[in-house]
């Protein structure tokens, strides 16, 4: 199975974010919703995550029903109070899957190749890539301290928040910057520098799906720009 | 050949002299395997921060002597340039990764030197091959455990084809098995030439490879060890606080003390995602008022097991009694205190004093709690630390300081997870004799570790998990 | 101008990436539509203290514009109008040039800087003004109801686009003095700063 590009991952990233979040969500642009929704389930679909493409299936089907058939004659409280789950979900949810999917299924060194392709200097290629690589592993130091802090005894109740802030945030703060100072070492012995030319050895281009997921992106900003996505009607 | 003539580093921004070098001499051959040994903080860190570059481009400071490899001095040569010829390997397998998969990292110092695509997928192959990285090839970082992880950081700078490899404490993250396999790695580098300068507390799994021994102390060499005078050296090595060379038997004692059966544990089960599962203990006792080895191969669950006995991770349908009555998950939290390998995460106030009044029971005064704490610190022998910052201290006395919080905090079970890794002698010792202390204040400490020495030195009881 | 080393590229892609995960967090939050405000300062609150700690690491001009850069491709990534890599980029340009007049080293300045910096979160609330905001708000009280956009009208008129960067760079400021704090009682004292 082929994978898909990077930058295609990336426009398709922007592009959903574009439509889920400042587009319409009638007239036509209930079906172009529709097919944006389904990118990030087709694509994780292909990677054989059956158990999180079905669940992000429902849940969206869901947001996606009650944003059109339950709104009306209901207290305007209740209703923001809906709305603000519902909202959310069905403005982020596309978004963030594909986000995962983008992060889940693009290597770094995958990551760094397609940037460079694009001439992006490495002035930013570096700490973009870097970045990416992050954020997993705050999750794991996130997990550690919370784990840390179960033990502990020390519960977020009862507690003046900027305490409790105190004590997540400074181990992490310290565990980061030994990592980063670490991650730096073990780089440069291993001979990445910012002005050295690379070779790559993942292999990134574009095959028949990227073409077809271009021309999705693009109907879709199409659709955003000149159909009235945008310029209110 | 790698020549040290009269240096002398000293780390800038360092209030003690601690990891700095003096008048370092010496000269390695091409093709030996060298191993250097001392206290924490005795600078054979710094040693092999010379030879990769990282002191004093990384971590600045004064530098004075010559340093040759091959005829060249190399004091201010770049690190990604002396990086050609010099692989290095550290200690923390967390933070030495820039890729998240496995195959990336293979290839990333190929790639930072340009070389040609072709050749790095047929050097990625050779490296898989000799260093028998197949299942790992293609893996997310992320799912290895630290023995993998440290496998893989071999292999990347085995494409290198580096003529002196350089490892800073490889072996203080992994369990014997991993060990093992790193022991293989190295005795293959040394089949094919390579110069090998390894930073170490842990000895055994070196001295059938090592050519050298060179104990350091103070920044200083204070002892070299050719092969042959290593098997004669057990008994010393001790007095220079230093661990041993061979790995100790097993001693195991029939102990009567301590209470029998304290724990009782049945269905015991945890896995972290729907497939594989990481510990199943189908019945089991363990004894209280004991320091309790828990030993076990690789993927045993040992690790888990403790994390499932102290609640952090839920594990459903157990049954578990203390003295006979039901322990819930909620009052295990209440009771035990796991120290965890890396200590680094569970210390979060400003000073040591802070770190045990914060556990301690609410309804005590602020004064009782403090004199309460200053006098638990007076008994594990860090009263003068109290002050201090948590993470200004050693790796040891922040392990201190978690046990003296778990004391503060009133548990009486105290797990600890690998808490030798990384310890020189003399921590090792001092560790063991505060556990003994512990039990004998009616504690019961559930240890994890595969540290025979350390068994041997303060368990009653040992407890295999299969 | 001092050129970068991997070190420096390194601690700009983590901070970058703690800081960011902070401000997302928060920012989920905000589609509440009264506690935007909150989430504003939250948001800034947060978001400062990793910035304090990058800005110790931050020794040579550029370092911060990069970060704003970043932080303003992110924005775009999440669906936003791209003038907010311009002023991601801006946010981290002033911030650069303040921290620089404080020889990057004087700390008194660090809580300013963290003020400044959020201004690169205007880019993210950019749809909800000027000319995008109408069609934003037309579009929303088609799916919505007027009941619910009446609130964010009411809250949003144009000069809400200067209310909302001052909110997050007041909380910017604050968390930065919060986090000052932090570099005191911790870092200092641990001796991982100077």
């Amino acid at each position: 199975m082929r994978k898909l590009d990077p930058r295609t991952k990336l426009l398709l990233l922007v592009v959903i974010n574009v439509v889920m979040m400042t587009g319409k969500i009638t007239g036509i642009f209930v079906p172009v919703r529709i097919v944006f929704a389904l990118i990030p389930f087709f694509l994780m679909m292909r990677e054989t995550w059956f158990r999180g493409s079905f669940i992000y299936f429902f849940l969206y089907l869901y947001v996606f029903l009650f944003e059109r058939f339950t709104l009306q004659d209901i207290h305007p409280v209740l209703l923001i109070i809906l709305l603000f789950t519902t909202g959310l979900l069905s403005r982020f949810l596309a978004g963030v899957m594909m986000a995962y999917y983008l992060m889940k299924t693009t290597t770094v060194s995958e990551f760094v190749t397609s940037m460079e392709r694009m001439h992006i200097p490495k002035v930013i290629v570096i700490p973009f890539a870097v970045m990416f690589r992050f954020f997993p592993t705050l999750k794991e130091e996130w997990q550690d301290v919370k784990n840390a802090m179960k033990m502990r005894g020390i519960g977020l109740a009862g507690r003046n928040p900027l305490d409790v802030l105190e004590y997540v945030m400074v181990p992490i703060l310290m565990s980061v910057s030994k990592i980063a100072d670490e991650l730096s070492a073990a780089s440069m012995t291993k001979c990445l520098s910012v002005d050295g030319k690379r070779t790559h050895i993942a292999k990134v281009g574009f095959s028949f799906l990227d073409i077809i997921m271009f021309l999705c992106a693009a109907a879709g900003l199409f659709a955003h720009i000149f159909l009235g996505g945008v310029i209110g009607t | 050949m790698i020549t040290f003539s009269n240096i002398n580093f000293h780390y800038k921004n360092n209030r003690t002299d601690k990891g700095n070098l003096i008048d370092i001499s010496l000269t390695i051959e091409d093709g030996e395997l060298i191993v250097l040994t001392g206290e924490s903080g005795c600078g054979k860190t710094t040693f092999t921060r010379l030879i990769n570059g990282l002191a004093p481009n990384y971590y600045p400071g004064t530098v004075t002597g010559e340093l040759y490899l091959d005829g060249e001095n190399i004091i201010g040569k770049s690190v990604a340039e002396l990086g050609r010829t010099v692989g290095s390997v550290f200690q923390n397998p967390r933070s030495q990764f820039f890729n998240v998969d496995t195959d990336s990292e293979l290839a990333f110092a190929a790639e930072n030197i340009a070389m040609d695509p072709s050749e790095i997928i047929r050097r990625m192959d050779e490296v898989t091959e000799e260093l028998d990285l197949t299942e790992l090839r293609g893996c997310s970082i992320f799912e290895l455990s630290g023995g993998e992880k440290q496998r893989i950081a071999c292999g990347s700078v085995a494409v290198m084809h580096p003529k002196v490899i350089v490892l800073d404490e490889p072996s203080s993250n992994l369990d014997a098995e991993s060990i093992e396999k790193l022991k293989c790695v190295l005795a293959k580098w040394k089949k094919q030439g390579k110069t090998i300068i390894i930073a170490e507390h842990r000895l055994f799994f070196l001295r059938e490879l090592a050519d050298r021994l060179i104990v350091m102390k103070d920044g200083r060499i204070t002892n070299v060890f050719e092969r042959d005078e290593m098997s004669e050296l057990s008994a010393s090595l001790k007095e220079m606080g230093i661990r041993p060379l061979v790995e100790p038997e097993l001693i195991v004692r029939r102990s009567v003390e301590g209470i029998r059966n304290y724990i009782r544990i049945e269905h015991f089960k945890y896995s972290y995602d729907r497939k594989t599962v990481a510990l199943s203990v189908d019945n089991m006792s363990l004894p209280g008022n004991q320091v309790v080895a828990i030993i076990g191969n690789n993927g045993a669950g040992k690790s888990t097991f403790l994390k499932c006995l102290c609640g952090i991770y839920k594990t459903k349908k157990d049954k578990i009694t203390l003295n006979g009555s039901r322990w819930k998950r909620k009052l295990r939290y209440r009771d035990c205190y796991l120290v965890f390998q890396d200590v680094n995460h569970q210390l979060f106030t400003e000073s040591v004093l802070d770190e045990l009044i914060i556990g301690m029971d609410d309804s005590l005064s602020e004064d009782v709690k403090k004199e309460k704490a200053l006098e638990i610190l007076e008994r594990f022998g860090i009263r003068d630390l109290a002050d201090h910052h948590p993470m200004a201290l050693s790796g040891g006395q922040k392990q201190r300081v978690a046990i003296a919080s778990s004391v503060a905090a009133g548990r009486d079970i105290i797990l600890m997870d690998e808490p030798t890794s990384g310890m020189d002698e003399l921590n090792m010792m001092r560790l063991s004799q505060e556990l003994k202390r512990l039990k004998e204040a009616g504690k019961t400490i559930y240890v994890v570790t595969h540290d025979y020495e350390f068994i041997n030195e303060c368990c009653d009881s040992v407890i295999r998990l299969a | 101008m001092k050129k970068f080393e991997v070190k420096d590229l390194i601690n700009i892609g983590i901070y970058t990436a703690l800081h960011f995960l902070c401000i997302f967090l928060v920012a989920m939050l905000g589609f509440i539509p009264q506690a935007f405000i909150f989430a504003g300062i939250i948001e800034g609150f947060l978001g400062a203290i990793p910035i304090m700690i990058f800005l110790t690491k931050v020794k040579k001009f550029g370092m911060i514009t990069i970060m704003g850069l970043l932080l303003g491709l992110i924005t775009l990534l999440m669906g936003r109008p791209w003038p907010c890599v311009v002023i991601g980029l801006a946010a981290g340009l002033i911030t650069d040039l303040i921290w620089m007049k404080a020889d990057f080293s004087k700390i008194k300045f660090g809580p300013v800087c963290c003020g400044t910096m959020m201004l690169w979160t205007a880019g993210m609330g950019l749809p909800l003004f000027f000319g995008y905001r109408d069609s934003y708000l037309a579009n929303l009280e088609e799916g919505y109801g007027k009941e619910y956009v009446e609130v964010i009208r009411s809250l949003t008129p144009d000069w809400m686009f200067i209310g909302m960067i001052i909110i997050a760079v007041v909380g910017g400021f604050l968390g930065g003095l919060f986090a000052k704090r932090i570099l005191r009682k911790h870092f200092a004292k641990a001796n991982l700063v100077e």
